[in-house]
């Protein structure tokens, strides 16, 4: 039985160390690039499977939303919003500052029907996972009804911000929500509800409302259609 | 020799597993920050004569939210209810719902909204979906046009468009 020379051996075993350790920092380098759901070998639970998430003012979100909503069984109103974090947003840390617009248009002869306000802060929650075309989340949009140009109800007297709680629940726009309060607190990231109005509205009549983490970079997928109930003259 | 560059791709190695296991929490912010916003709900009166697939249209009324980067990619709403009369007379809500994903905004303030539809024609028929949507909305008025046929300029006589 024919023997290796010893320096050989110590070569060979040093090489064959090298090449375990790259072999690990390989492995190593393939987890963190793999996501946490593969990496686990987790599958999307629906929307019920949804881990429990909270309204946060940190959230990064945007939030758009158009369509209709009765504020009472007699009036139907239109709505339009919009509700983004501002450049330089980092959180966290932060004051639940955000960007963007407010309508609320009730169709009908009555006093207090317009609400045309800038959105001042914003709180979030994305659904975790999301589905669909990014759909899940919540969000609530704070509008100073005493910003420069703003609309608000008159009556009762005293009102200086709008809370609108919206909820987007699926792609269709179907069972989304739209909710919206009258508060004499000034807009702010800490508003105190118990200053607010009963809240008018609830689940959308036609539209939809999207929460999403990031702006979705113009996905083409269209929605099926919410179809209004059918009104008779 | 060998043990060298093993050494040197061993260490290559370990930058390139820190690099890809560090978040990127910089990019999160940056992401979310668009050009411009548009928002909008009102109401509006047809003129005389208006009318879409055989309906004499009456009024309507419109929602929108969109939210528009500096690349031209948009993400957003738009909801309109147009309310009309059919030929043997039944009163008839037309419904449009449109995902709005891409903008640009127009000289004149006003603001093209480009997506995909679906069509409620309220008569009982199913909905007609993945139809093309352009939408020209600004301060006089709200105009569609779906899968290629524009429909009449909804003036808007209630309510905003605003860009901002």
């Amino acid at each position: 039985m024919g023997r290796m020379p010893e320096h050989a051996v110590l070569k060979r075993v040093t090489r064959w160390r090298m090449l375990g350790a790259l072999a690990a920092v390989v492995t190593v380098a393939a987890a963190a690039t793999l996501s946490g759901s593969v990496a686990q070998g987790r599958v999307d639970p629906g929307i019920e499977g949804r881990a429990v998430t909270v309204l946060s003012v940190d959230t990064i979100a945007i939030v758009t939303g158009g369509g209709t909503v009765e504020p009472d069984p007699t009036v139907v109103a239109s709505f339009g919003l919009n509700g983004k974090r501002p450049a330089g947003f980092t959180p966290p840390g932060t004051n639940g500052a955000a960007l963007g617009r407010i309508n609320f248009d009730k169709h009908a002869q009555m006093a207090g029907r317009h609400v045309n306000v800038p959105v001042t802060f914003m709180t979030a929650e994305i659904a975790n996972p999301q589905t669909g075309n990014q759909t899940g989340g919540k969000a609530q949009l704070i509008g100073d009804c005493q910003a420069t140009g703003a609309e608000c109800p008159s009556s009762p007297p005293g009102i200086k911000s709008v809370l609108v709680y919206v909820e987007d629940n699926s792609d269709t726009g179907a069972n989304d929500k739209f909710q919206i309060q009258f508060c004499t607190d000034p807009a702010s990231a800490s508003l105190n509800q118990a200053t607010c109005s009963l809240a008018e509205g609830g689940q959308i009549r036609t539209g939809q409302i999207q929460i999403r983490p990031s702006p979705s970079g113009g996905t083409t997928m269209a929605p099926t259609h919410v179809a209004a109930p059918r009104l008779q003259p | 020799m060998t043990k060298r560059t093993l050494s040197a791709f061993f260490a290559a190695s370990i930058l390139l597993a820190v690099a890809l296991a560090l978040p990127s929490h910089g990019n999160q912010a940056a992401a979310v920050v668009g050009n411009s916003i548009v928002t909008g709900a009102g109401a509006g009166v047809f003129p005389a004569g208006a009318s879409f697939n055989s309906i004499e249209l009456a009024g309507g009324t419109f929602g929108i939210g969109a939210q528009i980067s500096s690349t031209g990619s948009a993400d957003g709403t738009l909801e309109a209810q147009f309310t009309g009369t059919s030929l043997i007379g039944l009163s008839q809500w037309i419904t449009i719902n449109g995902w709005i994903t891409s903008a640009t905004s127009n000289p004149d303030g006003s603001v093209t909204l480009n997506g995909t539809s679906t069509l409620d024609m309220g008569d009982g028929t199913p909905p007609t979906g993945g139809l093309t949507l352009v939408v020209n909305a600004g301060p006089t008025g709200v105009t569609l046009t779906v899968g290629g046929t524009t429909l009449p300029t909804l003036p808007k006589s209630d309510g905003w468009v605003i860009n901002e």
